[in-house]
């Protein structure tokens, strides 16, 4: 289980926290965990986990949701290997650390935590990579850090192979 | 009386490659150039923002390829994979 600093604890959001005064500085990230992140969720579309202290406070937060790739174009001697052409794959579609608490290692941490949600799915419902949509260059580049693939002809899309991500997980 | 609606002029700027493939494409078709722009590229970009909002990553195939490939084949665990490792296990 990954380790939170002292006093904050990750829930599935929910009515309760605060996430009217969140600020990560990104609008589309605050835009979606502010008017979006629930609705989605009601409609089981994506889980959003927030990280908060006591008082219901928004430190950071991730979405995960569920999507496809389709791999139909592939030659016959690679596809004859696929199950099938479109293979699932989790998506890493947002994640936000409130600008006051930025800089303090939260964005890793909850990389990890959304990775390691990723690979308990993964023990039960098999997919192929953890696909992640990155809102620009900057952001790009923290997940660089850490090797994630770049998705060919999709400049802000990286990824984490179900492999990469076992290795890591064991 | 319908009102005819305003082309509008879109510019790109490819290799003299790739104006080829294009050029043959149409030939083979027995169509303009833009007519052949019009057909396959709206196609394509109609299909990617319909697979976009189902959930579905569109890839050419010599995308598919060397994606399938990345994934399939991965390199051993990087040092900073190691240490995101570390931390998913709560170490």
């Amino acid at each position: 289980m990954v380790q939170f600093p002292k006093g904050l604890s990750l829930e599935r959001l929910d009515k309760s926290h605060r996430r009217k005064s969140f600020y990560c500085g990104q609008e589309l990230v605050d835009g979606w965990l502010k008017s979006k992140a629930r609705q989605s969720q009601e409609k089981n579309l994506s889980r959003t986990k927030v990280l908060i202290n006591s008082d219901k406070e928004i430190f950071g937060f991730y979405t995960l949701s569920i999507h496809q790739i389709n791999f139909d174009e592939m030659p016959y001697e690679l596809n004859r290997k696929l199950p099938k052409t479109l293979l699932p794959a989790m998506k890493l579609a947002w994640l936000g650390v409130d600008k006051n608490y930025q800089g303090k290692g939260l964005a890793k941490s909850l990389l990890a935590s959304a990775l390691l949600d990723c690979y308990t799915i993964g023990q039960s419902a098999p997919f192929c990579a953890v696909l992640l949509d990155c809102v620009n260059e900057d952001i790009k580049n923290f997940y660089l850090k850490f090797d994630f693939l770049e998705v060919p002809g999709h400049k802000l899309k990286l990824a984490l192979s179900w492999k990469t991500l076992e290795l890591m997980c064991k | 009386m319908p009102i005819k609606e305003k082309a509008e002029v879109i510019q790109a700027r490819i290799n003299s490659e790739n104006k080829g493939l294009i050029v043959q494409a149409a030939k083979l078709r027995e169509i303009p150039v833009s007519d052949y722009m019009r057909l396959v590229l709206i196609d394509q970009a109609r299909k990617e923002v319909t697979s976009n909002e189902q959930r579905v990553l569109q890839l050419t195939a010599d995308e598919q390829i060397e994606f399938w490939n990345a994934l399939d084949n991965p390199k051993s665990l990087t040092e900073s994979q190691k240490e995101l490792g570390k931390l998913i296990k709560g170490e």
